[in-house]
């Protein structure tokens, strides 16, 4: 049984597009993680493992060209003596965005797959944003979960809603929000692209009810894009990762460490 | 005989306005390759309801070899920050509103939000491998004397049944193009303006937000 377990598997591994092997630890607990991505057709099929636990996902997208994109998908996990199911609409078409996402399973979806931090039971988001001209945007965005900033959950589970207005100056744009979750906050936000060759920094600062800054830059190193992003929170809870071509590394605080480290092979499939 | 005579005249005819019309896009091709150029892109295209939308894009190309050819939109409003490169063998759709960078290879890609394929602007000898252009004649336009070339795709799928397509004698590069549908209905009315030879590279070219997600289809 052995062997043919063993075969199935490199053919699942050789017949991949994307292969993502990981190994996750935090306090008391590790596992090796895998995510396999197989182009079929307009689909593709997505399967994630990690020890006990097993999910099989399709996503379909439809390719506007300039005018938009919309894609959309599902995914089905067991294991770890529970069970989950989630699906998304993600997608842009003219002057308008839309994501939405919804997740439900028996257990946290950390114990089904350890990139997820939803809660058990139902979690949700909605987000929408619209162009107002080409240099406002309209955003609102609803949920309830986690805010899925790292490996760790942020916080327990809440309510959060949150409206924001951006402005693009050039290659500069900022953005001025208001939010709700667990108590009312205010977010000022700034991004740039720094250079002619795309480099791009973001910042986002929540402060109230909610307290925390979130910082990106994105950066060309040889062929192919230096990611570096780090989130700080108060009282005090830390998500950060750094990516470079297949290679990434993720980090989290809360109490607790966490790390992830996983690398990404294209086939070019 | 007669027969045979006017079927020998037509044949000649035709074959000297075929090579008429190949001899023009290589003389176009050939210009636009001699150096990297940029161009605005102005006019009406039929937008995914069908309707014509108003439409300027600024055309930067590099045609000599790696070629790559890049229209960044400005109008209409919605469509603003949003690009597309055209490289030899994919086509990229940077979308700005969900700040992703969909690749797709060339054959599968159609620049559509745009129904008419617009991917051959950088490919002139392209352009009459897919379309059976012939001389219509000569005409003039605001830039100078222009040659009026038209005619009909060899095959489905471009966008369009019909083409025209006017280019500069002075200069040779297009400075006209329409498109029209089954019904004769316009898919496209475009006008080149501002051309200009202009210090670019590909490298430029493909200039992308470094924070965008890459989506490869």
């Amino acid at each position: 049984m052995r062997p043919l377990l063993g075969l199935l598997l490199l053919a699942s591994l050789a017949l991949a597009q994307r292969v993502t092997l990981g190994a996750y630890g935090e306090a008391g607990y590790w596992t090796p993680s895998l995510e396999l991505a197989y182009p079929l057709s307009d689909l593709t099929l997505r399967a994630q493992a990690q020890r006990g636990a097993l999910g099989l996902g399709v996503e379909r997208a439809l390719e506007l060209g300039p005018a938009g994109r919309v894609a959309y998908g599902a995914l089905a996990a067991g294991g770890a003596g529970g069970l989950g199911a989630r699906a998304f609409l993600q997608g842009g078409l003219g002057p308008a965005a839309l994501e939405v996402r919804l997740a439900y399973a028996t257990l946290p979806w950390k114990r089904l797959f350890v990139g997820w931090t939803d809660p058990a039971g139902l979690s949700g988001s909605l987000e929408g944003r619209y162009r107002l001209s080409p240099e406002a945007t309209l955003g609102l965005a609803l949920g309830y979960g986690d805010l899925g900033l790292g490996l760790l959950p942020w916080g327990p589970p809440a309510w959060g809603t949150e409206g924001r207005y951006g402005v693009r100056a050039g290659s500069w744009s900022y953005t001025l929000g208001l939010g709700f979750r667990q108590g009312p906050y205010a977010l000022v936000g700034w991004r740039a692209e720094l250079d002619e060759e795309g480099t791009v920094g973001e910042a986002v600062l929540r402060l109230g009810a909610a307290n925390r800054l979130e910082a990106r830059l994105y950066a060309p190193l040889g062929e192919d894009t230096l990611g570096l992003r780090l989130a700080l929170g108060y009282p005090f809870r830390a998500a950060w990762g750094v990516a470079w071509g297949g290679l990434s590394l993720e980090g989290a605080y809360d109490g607790s460490y966490a790390l992830w480290l996983r690398y990404a092979w294209e086939t070019g499939r | 005989m007669r027969k045979t005579l006017a079927f020998l005249a037509l044949g000649l005819l035709s074959t000297v306005l075929g090579q008429s019309v190949e001899s023009i896009l290589n003389a176009v091709q050939e210009n636009l390759e001699k150096s990297p150029w940029e161009a605005r892109l102005v006019g009406r295209i039929q937008a995914q309801d069908g309707s014509l939308q108003p439409v300027e894009v600024l055309l930067r190309a590099v045609l000599a070899g790696e070629k790559v050819l890049r229209l960044e939109f400005k109008k209409p409003p919605s469509l603003e920050g949003n690009f597309v490169v055209v490289t030899e063998k994919e086509v990229w759709n940077y979308l700005y509103l969900t700040n992703q960078l969909v690749i797709q290879p060339r054959a599968k890609a159609r620049i559509e939000g745009l129904n008419a394929n617009l991917t051959f602007l950088g490919d002139f000898r392209e352009l009459a491998a897919k379309v059976q252009l012939r001389l219509e004649g000569e005409g003039t336009s605001e830039e100078g004397p222009v040659w009026r070339l038209a005619g009909r795709p060899r095959e489905g799928g471009l966008g369009f049944t019909q083409a025209e397509i006017l280019v500069l004698k002075a200069d040779p590069r297009p400075v006209a193009l329409t498109l029209r549908d089954a019904a004769g209905n316009p898919v496209a009315e475009l006008r080149l303006l501002d051309f200009r030879r202009s210090r670019l590279s590909p490298a430029q070219l493909k200039r992308y937000p470094q924070d965008a997600q890459v989506v490869r289809r």
